[in-house]
C-alpha cells in the first residue's frame, strides 16, 4: 500500500547526500514530506516534539551512521532513553555510504532499525521504502 | 349543565380537597417532627460532649495530659457541633421545601375549587352570565369537558384541545376511553359508577393519554351533571396537566430519602467505633435507605496504588469482585469515577454510564448490573485521600446538586469519624496512661511503708496505712480531719511552742515548694514519736496542699542520746589513760578532738587552730606523709589503721605516738566517718632501742668468732656436758666428711671408731675435771666409712658446763701410700681396656713388656711378651719401623705419625693387609736420664681413611659437576655463612669487582649482604633474606624471584632460587641464574605483539577510512551522476549537481591526499634528527600562512626560555606546530581575537610544549577518547577533514612523546606535549 503523502526524515551531516535523497524522493513521491537535517541534534529535537507524540502519522527516518557530532547509533540510542513509542511512528532506516560489513551486521541487530540502505538512495529504494 | 345536586357534589370535592390539604399540613408536621427529632439528638450530643469536656476538664485540672486531651477533644466535639448545626440547617431548609410543594399543591387545588364554585354559580346563572362562564371555560389553560354517564363527550374546550391534541369535533361523541390509557380504564368505570350512586368522588390524580400516545400525570376534578330534576346525567371533568409537579415531588421523594441517608449516616458514626463496621454500615445506609443500586467503599493500597473494596452492599453479581481493579494513577483502570475522585480529591459523577467515555473499562460490568448513574467519593483521614464511597443507582441523571450536597455530607461524615477513630484511639491510650499512673501513685500512696499523708489549711485530709500505725492508732479516721500540732506535744524539742513551729514549717514548704525538718509527734498512747517530715507542696483540686511523708527517727534519737552518754564514760576513761580519741567526718572533711588529745599534743590554744593544723604541725616531718598514706589506705579498706609516729613539741623534744582507729561505713561501703585513739608509747621505744643496741654488739661478738673457727682447717667443737656436739666448724666436712649440722646436737661418740670408745669416753671424763688435754689421739668413722685418725686437744669450761676441742687429722702419710696404689691398679685397667691399642717395649731389641689386647687384635698375635719387636712382626722390618724405634730409643724423642699405612699379617696366612695406623711411640726415661723403654699408642683408623677416601673421590665427582655449571650457586647455613660455592658464584663475583670475595666468599655472611643491601633500598635482597630464612625454618618449600640487575654497560636479569639442602642439617642451597636471554627473547615476543596489534589497528583504521570517508564522496558522485542522465532535470538543478560533484571530488581528492600523509608518516620511521629550534619553526610557519594570520588578525605569543631547541625530526615537529596552531585558527571564537600562546618547560627527563588558545574550546565530556581519531570533528559549521589531530598524535609517538588536552567551552583549548629530554638520543 503506497502512502498517500509520505512523511520523510533525513539526517545526515553531508549536505550533499542529502540532495541527492530528497531529489531522488520527491521524484518518485512527488506529494512526499521530506525534512533534513545536517545536525542530528536539531533530528532529534524535531523527531521528538512532533512524530513521537500521540495522533501523529507514521514517518520514515534515514539516518546516516558517521556524523560528526552524534553517530547514526547514539542517535537512535537518545530515541530509545526519551520515547518508549518511537518504533511505532517512525519507520528507521540506516542510508549510510559505508561498505564495511560490520555497520551492516550491526544495524541488522539493532530492533529498532528496519534495513540498511547503501548511499546513494536509487528511486527503486525510494519504492521500496513506499510499499 | 349544571343543577344543585352537582353544587352539593362540588361542595364535597372542596371538603374532601381541604381534608387532603390538611393531611399534606401534617406531613409537613411530621417533618417538622422528625427534624426537631434530630436537632434533639443534636442537642444530645452537644450534651454528650459537653459531659465530654467537663470530664475532661477535671481529668486535665490533675494533669498536664489530660488538658491537652481535653483541648482535643473540645476541638473535635466543635468540629461535631458545627456539623450538627449545618444538618440542622439542612432540615430547616428541607422543612421550608416541603412547605412550598405543600403551598403549591394547595394553590392548584385552590384554584380547580374555584373553578368548581364558579362551576356551581353557573347553574343559577342566566344565558348572559352562562356566555361569560363559557369564556372563562374557553380561555382556561385546565382541559374542561363533560360526558355522558355512558361516557360518551359532549363538550370539549380549546384547553382540552390543547392538551389532548384532539379537535372538538375529533373527539365530542367519542368514549371517554379514549383519553384514557387501557390499563386503567377500570378505574375510570369505577369513578363513573360512584358519580351514578352519587357517592364521593374523590379529587384525584390519573394518568391519561394524548392523541399522539404519550401518556401524562394529570389532576382531575369530577362533578356531575344534573338535570333539573336533579338526576345526575353526566360528569364534568376538569383536567390539569401535571407532568411537572409530579416531577417535582419525586424529587422531593427522592432528596428526603438522601436527607434520610444523610441522617442515618450521621447518626451511625455516632455509634460505630471501627472502621469496618463503619464502612459497612455506609453501605447498608446506602441501600436500605439511600434505595441506591450499589454502595461500595474502596481503600487506597499505598504500595500498588490500587483501590482494595473493602465493603459493599445491594445488587452487586461480584461486581467488585470481576470488575477492572481500579488505579488511583492517570491510566485507564483509574479514569473511572472512582480512581478520578481519589487522585483528584474530588467526587467525580457519572449521570449516565452507558455514554461516558471515561466508563468504557466498567461498561459492560455496569449494563448487566443496571447501573446507570454512579458518584464517588473521596474519603479522607486528616486531610489525605484514603479511600472513595462510591455509589451506584438505577437510573439515569440521579445525581443533582441537591442530592450531591447531601451524599457528599455523608461522605464527610465517614472521613469524620474515620479521623475521630483516631482520635479517640489515642484519647483511650492517654486516659489509659492517666489511670496507670494514678493506680501508681494511689498504690504508692497506701502501701509506701513510709507514712504518707495530704495536709491542707484544714489539716490532714488522707493518710495512708503505714501513718495510722505509726502513729499508734487503729484507723484513718482519727487522723484525718486533726492539725498537725493536735497530735505533737506543746513544746518541740528546741522549746518552740510546735503550733507556731508548725505553721513555719508549712509556710517555708509553700514558699520553696519542699521542705524537710525533725518533729516530734505524740503517738496515741501518749508516748514520744521523732519523725523526719518531708513536706511536698502540690494543687490538688485547686487547693494548696502539701505531701507529707513522716520517717520514724525515733530509734536513731534514742541512739543518739545513748551515744552522748557512752562518749562521756569513754571520754573520763581515756583521759585518766593518757589517751586521745579523734573523730573525723570523712564526709564534710572534719576532724574533732576530745581533751586527752590536746594534752596529748600539749596545745594549749585549741580555739585558734582546727585539730587537723594542730594535728600537721605537730608531726614529725618525716612521718607526716607517711602516716598520711597510713590513713588513706585505711579509708579506701586497704589496710587497718595502726601505726605510730614522732611529734615534735614545742622545746623540741621527741615523742612516740601509737595511732588506731576503724572506719565507719554505710550500707553501700562508703566510709563516713573515721575514729581513732592515739596515745604515748615514748618510754616503750626508748626501751626497745636500748635493747636493739645491746643485742646487736652481742651478734657481732658471736660473728667475729664463728669467723675464725670457720677459717681454721682442724676441727673445733665446743661439746656439752652429756657429749654431744654444740658447735663445729666448718672444717669438719673436709675432716669427717660431715657438714657441721650433721653433727650439732649429736652425741661425739657416735662418730669414735668402735675400738677407741673406751680410751675416749676415759679422756673426756679426765678433761672435764678440769685437766686440759693436748695431743690425745682416736679415730673416727669418716663419713665414706673410712677410719679417721685424730689428734685432740681439749679443755673443760666449768662455769658454762661446755668441752672446748681442737681436732687434728693426722692421717696425711698413710692415705698418699694407698693413693699410689689405687693409681697404678687405674693405670692398668686402663691400659687393658683402652680403646687404643697400647704396650711397652723395654730394651734396645724393643722387647714387648706389656700389650693390651687391643694390639694383640691389631697384629692377630698371641703371647708376645719378652719376644722382639722383629720376631713378631718380622713383615714391618723392611717397612722402616724398626729403624724409627731405634731412632726413639737412642734419641729419647718422641714420634707420631698419622694415617700412616703399615701392610701387616692379621691372618698369619702370609698375605699382607693395609692398615691405616695413627701412632705415637714415646721413650720411657730413666733415672739416669738414658732410655730404659719405649710406650707406644696406635689407633686403627684404616676404615676411617677408606671410607673418606671414598668419600673424597665421590666430592671430587661432584664437585666437578657443580663447577661446571653456568648457574651461581652457594650453601648457606643457618646462620647465613657460606659455607660452599661453586666456580661460577666466584667468578660472578670477581665481574662485579669483588676481588678477594671478602663479600661472597665462603666464611662471609649472606644474611648481612642481603640486609646491607635492603637497608640501602634495595626491596629485591630484603624480598631474598625472607626467602632465605622462611625456606631455612621450611615455612616454604622453596623461593624463586626474578630481578633485573643492569649495570651501565648491559642490562642484565636473574632468577634467583633458593632451596632446603636435602638432609637433616639446616642448610640452603642459593641458585642464581642469568635469565637475561630468556627475558630479552620474552621483550622481544612481547614487542612483536604489540606491533602486530598495532598494525592490525591500523588496518582497521584503514578500513574505516575506505569504508566510511572514502566511500561517501563516492557514493555522492554516484548518485548525481546518476542525477545527470535524469531528463527532468532543470537547468537550476543542474548547477547545484554540478557544484556538489565539484564539491564531492574535491573531498575524495582531499581524503586520498590524507591518506597518503598518513602512510608516509607510519613508514618514516627513521629519518635523521636534527637539532630544531622552536623558535625557528614557529617563524616559518607565521610566514607561510602570514596572509591568513592578518586576515583573522591572529596574534602567536612564544615563550621559549626555559628550552629552546630539541633533537628531533623536524618535518615531524613542524608538522605538530602547523597543525596545532591552524587548529586554532580553525576553532577561534568569531567575536573574540585570537592568541595563540606557546611555551616550552624543561624538566630532570622531559621538555613540555604548551600550546594554549583562547578559542571556543571542545566538550572533552562529549568527545572524549575521540579527540585525536581520525575524521572526527566536533563543531558542525567549521570545515574541517578531521585528519589534524591525528596526525598531530601520530607524529607526537613517532618521536616518543605524549599529547594530552584541556579545554573548556568559550574559554579555551590547551594542549600539552611531552617528549623525554635524551640529549644523546
Amino acid at each position: 500500500m503506497m502512502m498517500k503523502q509520505p512523511h520523510f526524515i533525513i539526517v545526515d551531516d553531508d549536505p550533499t547526500n542529502n540532495f541527492i535523497t530528497k531529489r531522488v524522493i520527491k521524484k518518485i513521491s512527488p506529494h512526499a514530506d521530506v525534512i533534513t537535517f545536517t545536525d542530528p541534534e536539531e533530528g532529534l529535537d524535531c523527531i521528538l516534539s512532533t512524530i513521537v507524540k500521540p495522533n501523529s502519522g507514521e514517518a520514515i527516518l534515514l539516518l546516516d551512521i558517521n556524523m560528526p557530532t552524534m553517530t547514526g547509533w547514539q542517535f537512535i540510542e537518545h530515541l530509545e532513553q526519551e520515547s518508549t513509542v518511537f518504533s511505532e511512528r517512525l519507520l528507521i532506516y540506516i542510508l549510510s555510504s559505508s561498505v564495511d560489513s560490520a555497520d551492516k551486521e550491526r544495524a541488522k541487530a539493532n530492533p529498532h532499525i528496519i534495513d540498511y540502505i547503501m548511499k546513494p538512495l536509487r528511486a527503486e529504494a525510494v519504492i521500496h521504502l513506499l510499499e | 349543565m349544571t343543577n344543585k345536586s352537582d353544587s352539593e357534589q362540588l361542595i364535597i370535592a372542596k371538603q374532601e380537597l381541604v381534608l387532603q390539604n390538611k393531611e399534606k399540613g401534617k406531613r409537613a408536621a411530621e417533618l417538622v417532627i422528625a427534624n426537631k427529632e434530630l436537632a434533639f439528638q443534636n442537642v444530645k450530643k452537644e450534651k454528650r460532649a459537653a459531659e465530654l469536656v467537663i470530664a475532661n476538664r477535671e481529668l486535665a485540672f490533675e494533669h498536664k495530659e489530660k488538658e491537652k486531651r481535653a483541648e482535643e477533644l473540645i476541638i473535635a466535639n466543635k468540629e461535631l457541633a458545627f456539623q450538627n448545626i449545618k444538618k440542622e440547617k439542612r432540615a430547616a431548609e428541607l422543612v421550608i421545601a416541603n412547605r412550598e410543594l405543600a403551598f403549591q399543591n394547595e394553590k392548584r387545588h385552590k384554584r380547580a375549587e374555584e373553578l368548581l364554585i364558579a362551576n356551581e354559580e353557573l347553574a343559577f346563572l342566566n344565558n348572559e352570565q352562562q356566555a361569560l362562564f363559557a369564556s372563562i371555560v374557553n380561555s382556561s389553560s385546565d382541559a374542561m369537558l363533560s360526558k355522558t354517564l355512558d361516557g360518551i363527550i359532549t363538550s370539549w374546550n380549546p384547553g382540552a384541545e390543547n392538551m389532548f391534541g384532539y379537535k372538538p369535533d375529533e373527539i365530542i361523541g367519542k368514549h371517554v376511553f379514549i383519553l384514557i390509557p387501557e390499563h386503567l380504564q377500570n378505574e375510570e368505570l369505577e369513578i363513573a359508577k360512584k358519580i351514578r350512586n352519587r357517592e364521593k368522588v374523590e379529587f384525584y390524580e390519573a394518568k391519561r393519554v394524548k392523541k399522539d400516545g404519550t401518556i401524562f400525570n394529570a389532576s382531575l376534578t369530577i362533578s356531575p351533571i344534573r338535570d333539573w330534576n336533579g338526576n345526575i346525567t353526566g360528569a364534568s371533568k376538569i383536567i390539569r396537566d401535571i407532568t411537572s409537579n409530579v416531577i417535582a415531588e419525586k424529587k422531593l421523594i427522592k432528596s428526603n430519602r438522601m436527607y434520610a441517608f444523610t441522617s442515618a449516616i450521621n447518626q451511625m458514626i455516632v455509634k460505630t467505633t471501627d472502621e469496618i463496621a463503619l464502612f459497612n454500615e455506609a453501605c447498608n445506609i446506602a441501600i436500605d435507605i439511600g434505595k441506591f443500586k450499589m454502595a461500595w467503599i474502596g481503600m487506597i493500597d499505598e504500595a500498588t496504588k490500587k483501590v482494595i473494596p473493602l465493603a459493599h452492599a445491594g445488587s452487586d453479581d461480584e461486581y467488585l469482585s470481576k470488575m477492572t481493579s481500579i488505579s488511583i494513577e492517570d491510566i485507564p483502570a483509574g479514569r473511572g469515577p472512582t480512581g478520578e475522585s481519589l487522585r483528584e480529591d474530588i467526587y467525580i459523577v457519572c449521570n449516565d454510564i452507558e455514554n461516558d467515555s471515561d466508563m468504557a473499562p466498567w461498561k459492560e460490568a455496569t449494563g448487566e448490573r443496571g447501573y446507570l448513574s454512579s458518584i464517588a467519593f473521596p474519603i479522607r483521614k486528616f486531610g489525605k485521600v484514603v479511600g472513595a464511597y462510591s455509589l451506584y443507582a438505577p437510573v439515569k441523571n440521579f445525581f443533582d446538586d441537591t442530592e450531591i450536597a447531601l451524599l457528599k455530607e455523608a461522605a464527610g461524615d465517614i472521613s469524620f469519624a474515620l479521623e475521630n477513630f483516631d482520635i479517640a484511639a489515642r484519647h483511650k491510650v492517654a486516659e489509659d496512661k492517666i489511670i496507670e499512673s494514678e493506680e501508681v501513685f494511689r498504690r504508692l500512696f497506701n502501701e509506701s511503708a513510709d507514712a504518707t499523708l495530704l495536709l491542707d489549711d484544714s489539716g490532714f485530709t488522707r493518710c495512708n496505712k503505714s501513718a495510722v500505725n505509726i502513729l499508734g492508732y487503729a484507723k484513718k479516721k482519727e487522723v484525718i480531719g486533726r492539725q498537725p500540732w493536735d497530735i505533737s506535744p506543746e513544746k518541740q524539742p528546741d522549746e518552740k511552742l510546735s503550733k507556731e513551729k508548725a505553721k513555719a514549717m508549712i509556710a517555708k514548704a509553700l514558699k520553696d515548694g519542699y521542705n524537710s525538718f525533725e518533729w516530734l509527734h505524740v503517738k496515741a498512747d501518749g508516748t514520744e514519736l521523732h519523725v523526719e517530715v518531708m513536706l511536698t507542696r502540690i494543687t490538688l483540686k485547686g487547693v494548696q496542699s502539701y505531701y507529707t511523708i513522716w520517717r520514724d527517727i525515733t530509734n536513731r534519737k534514742k541512739a543518739e542520746g545513748k551515744i552522748k552518754i557512752l562518749a562521756n564514760r569513754l571520754r573520763l576513761a581515756t583521759s585518766s589513760a593518757g589517751m586521745g580519741i579523734w573523730d573525723r567526718d570523712l564526709v564534710n572533711n572534719q576532724l574533732v578532738w576530745d581533751e586527752g588529745m590536746y594534752s596529748l599534743f600539749e596545745i594549749y590554744e585549741k580555739e585558734l587552730r582546727s585539730a587537723y593544723d594542730c594535728w600537721a604541725s605537730r608531726l614529725h616531718p618525716q612521718d607526716l606523709e607517711r602516716v598520711k598514706e597510713d590513713i588513706q589506705n585505711a579509708i579506701a579498706g586497704r589496710k587497718d589503721y595502726d601505726t605510730d609516729f614522732r611529734i615534735v613539741l614545742d622545746d623540741s623534744s621527741v615523742r612516740y605516738i601509737k595511732a588506731s582507729a576503724v572506719i565507719e561505713q554505710d550500707a553501700e561501703g562508703n566510709a563516713l566517718h573515721m575514729i581513732g585513739v592515739n596515745w604515748d608509747i615514748t618510754e616503750l621505744k626508748e626501751k626497745e632501742k636500748q635493747l636493739i643496741f645491746t643485742s646487736n654488739g652481742l651478734q657481732r661478738a658471736i660473728n667475729d668468732l664463728n669467723k675464725i673457727m670457720d677459717s681454721s682447717l682442724d676441727v673445733i667443737c665446743t661439746v656439752d656436758a652429756k657429749g654431744n656436739f654444740l658447735r663445729v666448724s666448718a672444717a669438719s666436712e673436709a675432716v669427717w666428711g660431715y657438714k657441721p649440722e650433721e653433727l650439732i646436737g649429736k652425741p661425739l661418740i657416735n662418730f669414735v671408731y668402735n675400738e677407741d670408745n673406751e680410751k675416749t669416753q676415759l679422756t673426756a671424763a679426765n678433761v672435764m675435771t678440769g685437766n686440759s688435754l693436748n695431743h690425745f689421739e682416736n679415730r673416727y668413722v669418716h663419713k665414706d666409712g673410712s677410719l679417721v685418725p685424730i689428734e685432740w686437744s681439749a679443755r673443760w669450761d666449768k662455769k658454762d658446763q661446755i668441752r672446748y676441742g681442737i681436732a687434728r687429722d693426722v692421717t696425711e702419710k698413710k692415705r698418699l701410700e694407698k693413693a699410689i696404689e689405687t693409681e697404678r691398679q687405674q693405670f692398668f685397667d686402663l691400659f687393658s681396656e683402652a680403646p687404643s691399642s697400647m704396650g711397652v717395649l723395654s730394651g734396645p731389641d724393643h722387647r714387648f713388656e706389656m700389650a693390651n689386647p687391643l694390639y694383640l687384635q691389631l697384629i692377630g698375635k698371641k703371647d708376645i711378651i719378652g719376644k722382639s719387636v722383629k720376631d713378631v712382626l718380622p713383615e714391618v722390618t723392611e717397612q722402616g719401623f724398626i729403624q724409627i724405634l731405634d731412632s726413639v730409643y737412642q734419641t729419647g724423642e718422641t714420634f707420631s705419625a698419622n694415617e700412616m699405612i703399615i701392610k701387616l699379617d692379621v691372618n698369619n696366612n702370609g698375605k699382607l693387609v693395609d692398615r691405616y695406623l695413627s701412632f705415637l711411640y714415646q721413650p720411657q726415661i730413666g733415672r739416669d736420664g738414658k732410655p730404659y723403654g719405649i710406650l707406644f699408642f696406635i689407633v686403627d683408623v684404616s676404615e676411617q681413611v677408606l671410607s673418606r677416601k671414598k668419600i673424597e673421590e665421590r666430592e671430587v665427582f661432584n664437585r666437578s659437576v657443580v663447577n661446571s655449571l653456568s648457574a651461581h650457586l652457594a650453601v648457606v647455613n643457618d646462620k647465613g655463612y657460606i659455607i660452599s660455592i661453586n666456580e661460577a658464584w666466584t667468578s660472578y663475583a670477581m665481574q662485579n669487582g669483588e676481588t678477594s670475595m671478602e663479600r661472597t666468599g665462603i666464611g662471609s655472611n649472606y644474611f648481612e649482604v642481603c640486609e646491607k643491601a635492603s637497608m640501602v633500598g634495595d626491596i629485591n635482597a630484603a624480598h631474598v633474606l625472607h626467602g632465605m630464612k622462611d625456606v631455612l625454618s621450611k615455612k616454604i618449600k622453596d623461593f624463586y624471584l626474578e630481578y633485573p640487575c643492569h649495570s651501565p654497560s648491559e642490562e642484565e636479569w636473574f632468577g634467583l632460587r633458593i632451596v632446603k639442602f636435602e638432609g637433616d642439617e639446616p642448610l640452603i642451597l642459593v641458585v642464581h641464574t642469568n635469565i637475561t636471554e630468556r627475558i630479552l627473547a620474552e621483550n622481544e615476543r612481547i614487542k612483536i605483539t604489540d606491533d602486530l596489534i598495532s598494525r592490525n589497528q591500523d588496518l582497521e583504521q584503514f578500513t574505516y577510512i575506505v569504508s566510511h570517508n572514502l566511500r561517501a564522496p563516492v557514493a555522492n558522485i554516484k548518485g548525481l551522476s546518476d542525477m545527470l542522465g535524469d531528463e527532468s532535470l532543470s537547468k537550476d538543478e543542474a548547477g547545484i549537481v554540478a557544484k556538489n560533484l565539484l564539491s564531492s571530488v574535491n573531498s575524495l581528492d582531499n581524503v586520498i591526499v590524507d591518506l597518503n600523509n598518513i602512510l608516509q608518516l607510519k613508514s618514516e620511521g627513521s629519518k635523521t634528527r636534527e637539532c630544531v629550534v622552536f623558535a625557528e619553526v614557529v617563524n616559518d610557519i607565521e610566514k607561510s600562512i602570514h596572509s591568513v594570520m592578518l586576515r583573522e588578525n591572529v596574534k602567536i605569543v612564544v615563550q621559549f626560555d626555559e628550552v629552546s631547541e630539541m633533537i628531533t625530526l623536524k618535518s615531524y615537529l613542524y608538522s605538530i606546530f602547523y597543525n596545532l596552531i591552524s587548529n586554532s585558527i580553525k576553532y577561534k571564537r568569531p567575536d573574540v581575537h585570537l592568541v595563540i600562546e606557546i611555551k616550552s618547560f624543561l624538566t630532570k627527563d622531559t621538555i613540555e610544549i604548551i600550546f594554549k588558545d583562547n578559542g571556543r574550546g571542545i566538550d572533552l565530556k562529549k568527545a572524549g577518547d575521540h579527540m585525536f581519531g581520525l575524521y572526527k570533528r566536533f563543531h558542525m559549521d567549521i570545515e574541517g577533514k578531521g585528519a589534524g589531530l591525528f596526525i598531530v598524535k601520530s607524529q607526537v609517538e613517532a618521536l616518543g612523546g605524549k599529547i594530552s588536552v584541556e579545554s573548556e567551552i568559550n574559554k579555551g583549548t590547551e594542549f600539552k606535549i611531552i617528549f623525554a629530554n635524551k640529549k644523546n638520543i
